[in-house]
């Protein structure tokens, strides 16, 4: 019985996935594994690509939660290295009404080399690749650099931003406050 | 109201946190005059827009050796340099990376077989006169050295299917206004000597 709720409640929110889709076709979701110690940790992680004004809808469909975006790409050391504290920040305020997103700058069919890197650090938050030209994609979400994360307030405005060289404990105590007085 | 309250505190708090950077402020508009600059060429001269003033059309290129998107596009830079350099073209990349050197950039101009001046200021005031903030970002000027375009190399690192710089000049020497005289351009940031300026 909790076999078949299982498989009802996949092709549900399966379903939902793609009606929400607001590109339509697209090339195929990756899904990307990684493997620790002895044995290989698949994590179900699907990026997809998508174009800047498609974000922007799908960001649209986050209001009511404060959203960071992580712009990032494969190719760039300081966004990898920061990996990890993204991961670790989705994990401490996931519960806490923050959405942590990753964008990534790649080249578009290479969406599978992205969502193994993600899986390596075992990301669980929703990660996409750019659809468009890169300069088309920097553009269309108005940045200039990776990384470049941005915290969107839960109307949906950009809050803030912090771009290139800065101290990631700083983007960790201000989210803390901010989710802390938004929750009081 | 309390509500009202913490969120005005939680906008402070951000305010006092950050600093917003747009991606549009532009220091410099179509039609400035372009700053001079003095950078250290991998030679040891001393480059200067004066260095250039031969040329019917001048392209300053902010680059680095390090940054990927920068690495991309050294092979187009140096194509532009060969294919304008008889046609009163000069191109000069200037590179304000902190952790980089002429030396470095020496052995990079060799090994690239770079036809264009490579030059190095350390100080990064080249970059900040003319708003340059990421590698490559690219301007164009005109015979009275005013900006005619500025931002992106052109639109894709992988595939380009537009070419800003490249339609740029080409309209300059036809003497045809510029169509395009600012692209966002993108890249990795200046890792500069001195962030605080």
């Amino acid at each position: 019985m909790m076999r078949i709720w299982s498989i009802v409640c996949f092709v549900v929110i399966t379903a939902c996935i793609f009606a929400c889709n607001p590109g339509g076709a697209r090339p195929p979701a990756a899904t990307g594994s990684s493997t620790s110690g002895g044995g290989t940790t698949t994590v179900n992680r699907a990026v997809q690509t998508m174009t800047a004004a498609e974000f922007t809808t799908w960001l649209n469909g986050q209001r009511g939660k404060w959203v960071l975006v992580d712009y990032w790409a494969t190719w760039c050391a300081p966004c990898k290295e920061k990996i990890p504290r993204v991961v670790e920040l989705d994990k401490r305020y996931r519960d806490r009404g923050l959405i942590v997103v990753a964008l990534s700058f790649d080249e578009p069919d290479e969406h599978a080399q992205v969502a193994a890197f993600l899986a390596e650090h075992s990301a669980q938050f929703p990660a996409m690749v750019r659809s468009e030209k890169m300069g088309d994609a920097f553009e269309g979400h108005k940045i200039s650099e990776v990384p470049t994360y941005r915290l969107f307030n839960p109307e949906g405005e950009l809050a803030t931003q912090f771009v290139g060289e800065f101290d990631f404990d700083e983007l960790e105590r201000l989210v803390s406050s901010t989710l802390a007085l938004d929750s009081r | 109201m309390k509500r009202a309250f913490l969120g005005w505190l939680a906008v402070g708090l951000i305010a006092a946190f950050t600093s917003s950077v747009r991606a549009d402020d532009l220091t410099l508009k179509s039609g400035d005059a372009a700053p001079d600059f003095k950078a250290t060429a991998c030679c040891g001269t001393e480059v200067s827009l004066e260095t250039f003033k031969e040329a019917q059309v001048v392209v300053v290129i902010f680059n680095c050796n390090s940054c990927p998107v920068a690495v991309a596009y050294e092979d187009r830079i140096n194509e532009l340099a060969k294919n304008y350099q008889d046609k009163g073209v000069a191109v000069v990349v200037i590179n304000n990376h902190r952790a980089e050197d002429l030396e470095a950039m020496k052995q990079r101009a060799e090994d690239k077989g770079f036809v264009f001046p490579y030059v190095y200021e350390a100080t990064g005031d080249s970059a900040r006169a003319y708003g340059a903030k990421v590698t490559p970002h690219c301007f164009v000027l005109c015979q009275d050295r005013k900006i005619a375009y500025q931002g992106a190399f052109d639109n894709d690192q992988k595939n380009p299917t537009e070419h800003f710089v490249t339609d740029a000049v080409d309209a300059l020497l036809e003497g045809k206004p510029v169509s395009v005289s600012y692209k966002p351009a993108f890249g990795c940031s200046i890792k500069f000597r001195d962030n605080s300026k």
